[in-house]
């Protein structure tokens, strides 16, 4: 299947843009993983992250003429999951974050123990993070977006931007110590 | 146990979220799937409107054209003439005006006579007497009787009446008398508000309508100084047209038109009459259909019988049946793959064959009218029933996953599926009979079949319509 799949993406967008309910499901299972991993990271949850990416979808199916065929067309979805993860968290970015990091706490990451987790809890840490921090540290670290951009993308100041980075990262050093010294204490248990 | 340094923290993280790589749900399809339907619904909820709004459009554009230009093309149909009149020179101006000698009386024209008696009037030396008006009288009678029986226009006018009557030629002057009978009804020109009114007694023509005594010199236009060159020269061309008073005459520099209309009476007895109002049509189509318009096929063959009721003197209402096997060819996208298939491989395409009856329901305006022929519009839906159908897939190259390569059936009513907009030309035949030929195209504003496709169609419909009363 995967092999007529992968073989059959220009039928397969040919169908989507006649609106044929069978190719956009084939479409739909083959960049499903890509697609969920892009909102998982980017939402607050498994729930959320099936909601964006489904907006997503919707708008990929909608607007199917407009994709360039000769781009990748895995860079033009994950384009179009990125921007309906920020529409759907875009009235959360104004919102003011309360630290509660203390200037004098510094994390200590235990790489044994951070060797041994699985990817969905490394992301589940990026999950935890608010709104604002998540969204400036996926768009910047992982997606590769500058301060600039994102200050562009996001309506916000680069200072801010690169203040929720900052602040995204020292979270997730403490979450990471936090987790390491948690499985240490259960392991000497 | 170490602070990690960001860069390192970055990678981490960037390295988790390339792996990640969750695994499909079938249950996030399906909400998807609800939501692709709502949008599709809304999608076509506007596309039925906007069909309806544009064919609504359309046909009152259409209305609104015929009312605006038919009636005033049928006050003119067959009743125009173009004369060639380059501008008399003097010469032929001088021809007009001198008599010519009368040789004999035998073979005596009326174009001389005219002109002979036209000069005699303008000298003045032409009396009346009672008896002369008595006379004239008489033929008018008998020209009357001649114009009752719708001869064509030109006959009416000039010698040709007046031999006819077997009674000396009347000129056109005396042609003014035929008609003073009675106030003369003006022709549409005459009237600004384009309507049908009578010319008011005027202090010249006043002895014209009542009086015993006619003047001589009645028509200002007669009067040396008044006459046109044209008329002259148009009075050598139509004997009789310049002494027409409802002959309305435009001079442009090559061409003048001259409309001969006679009076709005004659106009309305000339007027077809309403047909039957009961009335059943029978005929053929050749017909092509396609599923991506304008993508049709080859042609196929239609047989229809309708039943149509007039309701208004121009507009009828019709239905009926129209048996139909319509064969087309459609892509991927063109049709639904149903859900309950579960194949991985799609067909590249598929060919239906359709047995379909067709149950339309049309109103039919008749925009123009005439003795022998009319020309109308058509537009109505109709609801189409799926007798039998047959669809072969498709595919690539074969695989043994392949479940389906055809299926067969009959999937129901589509009511009002359709939109239906023709023209047509009917030619009488007799008092029952007619032939009609009507080019139609069908809209889908529904789709239709088990592969659910939009099914345009287009052909021309042959029929015979029999009145039946």
């Amino acid at each position: 299947m995967s092999a007529y799949n992968s073989a059959g993406l220009p039928e397969l967008i040919q169908g989507c843009l006649k609106r044929n309910r069978r190719s956009q499901e084939l479409l739909y299972k083959q960049f499903y993983g890509y697609a969920m991993g892009i909102c998982m990271r980017y939402s607050g949850g498994r729930e959320e992250a099936k909601e964006i990416m489904n907006d997503g979808f919707l708008k990929v199916f909608i607007k199917m003429e407009t994709y360039d065929t000769g781009r990748p067309f895995k860079t033009w979805l994950g384009r179009i999951m990125i921007n309906a993860a920020l529409d759907h968290y875009r009235k959360d970015l104004k919102i003011k974050i309360v630290d509660t990091i203390g200037e004098h706490e510094v994390p200590v990451v235990n790489e044994t123990i951070t060797g041994e987790l699985t990817c969905e809890e490394i992301m589940s840490m990026v999950n935890r993070l608010s709104t604002a921090y998540r969204i400036v540290f996926c768009l910047h670290v992982i997606d590769g977006y500058s301060h600039e951009e994102i200050a562009e993308k996001l309506n916000i100041s680069v200072g801010t931007s690169k203040s929720n980075l900052a602040r995204a990262r020292e979270k997730l050093k403490i979450m990471l110590s936090k987790q390491g010294s948690d499985d240490y204490a259960r392991m000497a248990r | 146990m170490q602070e990690w340094p960001d860069d390192k923290l970055d990678e981490f993280f960037r390295k988790a979220s390339e792996e990640l790589n969750p695994k499909f749900e079938p249950d996030d399809w399906n909400d998807l799937k609800k939501k692709l339907k709502q949008v599709a619904e809304q999608g076509s909820q506007w596309t039925r409107f906007r069909t309806w709004f544009v064919l609504l459009g359309g046909f009152l554009l259409m209305g609104l054209a015929v009312w605006y230009y038919f009636p005033k093309e049928t006050g003119h149909e067959g009743k125009v003439m173009l004369v060639n009149s380059g501008l008399p020179d003097s010469a032929s101006m001088q021809t007009a005006m001198t008599p010519e000698p009368v040789s004999d009386a035998g073979s005596d024209h009326g174009e001389n006579r005219m002109t002979d008696r036209t000069q005699r009037i303008l000298s003045g030396k032409e009396g009346r007497s009672d008896g002369d008006v008595e006379m004239r009288q008489t033929r008018v009678g008998k020209i009357s009787e001649k114009f009752a029986v719708n001869e064509p226009a030109e006959d009416h006018m000039g010698l040709e009446a007046s031999e006819i009557s077997g009674e000396q030629p009347v000129t056109g002057l005396t042609e003014h008398s035929v008609v003073a009978e009675e106030p003369k009804i003006l022709s549409r020109h005459s009237s600004d508000a384009g309507g049908v009114h009578s010319e008011p007694i005027r202090e010249n023509n006043v002895e014209r309508y009542g009086g015993t005594t006619i003047a001589p010199v009645a028509d200002p236009e007669l009067l040396p100084e008044n006459r046109n060159p044209f008329y002259e020269e148009s009075a050598k061309t139509i004997p009789a047209a310049y002494t027409d008073d409802s002959a309305d005459v435009v001079v442009s520099n090559e061409t003048a038109v001259v409309d001969s209309t006679q009076d709005g009476m004659q106009d309305q007895d000339k007027k077809p009459k309403p047909g039957a109002r009961l009335a059943i049509r029978g005929g053929l189509a050749p017909e092509m259909n396609a599923v991506t318009f304008p993508d049709f096929s080859w042609l196929s063959l239609t047989g229809n019988v309708m039943i149509e009721y007039r309701i208004m003197p121009r507009l009828f209402i019709q239905t009926g049946m129209v048996k139909s096997s319509k064969t087309y060819c459609a892509f991927p996208g063109d049709y639904t793959w149903p859900d309950r298939w579960q194949q991985t491989v799609l067909p590249v395409s598929v060919d239906g064959t359709c047995q379909i009856l067709e149950v339309p329901v049309n109103i039919c305006y008749t925009i123009l009218e005439r003795e022998k022929a009319n020309w109308m519009i058509t537009a109505g839906v109709s609801s189409y029933r799926m007798l039998n159908e047959q669809y072969s897939y498709n595919y690539q190259r074969p695989d043994p996953s392949i479940r389906w390569y055809k299926w067969e059936g009959q999937t129901g009513w589509y009511w009002m599926s359709h939109v239906n907009v023709s023209a047509g030309y009917e030619r009488k035949l007799g008092n029952r009979f007619s032939v009609v030929a009507e080019p139609y195209i069908k809209v889908p504003v529904r789709k239709v079949g088990f592969g659910k496709i939009n099914l345009y169609s287009t052909g021309i419909l042959f029929s015979v319509k029999y009145n039946i009363r």
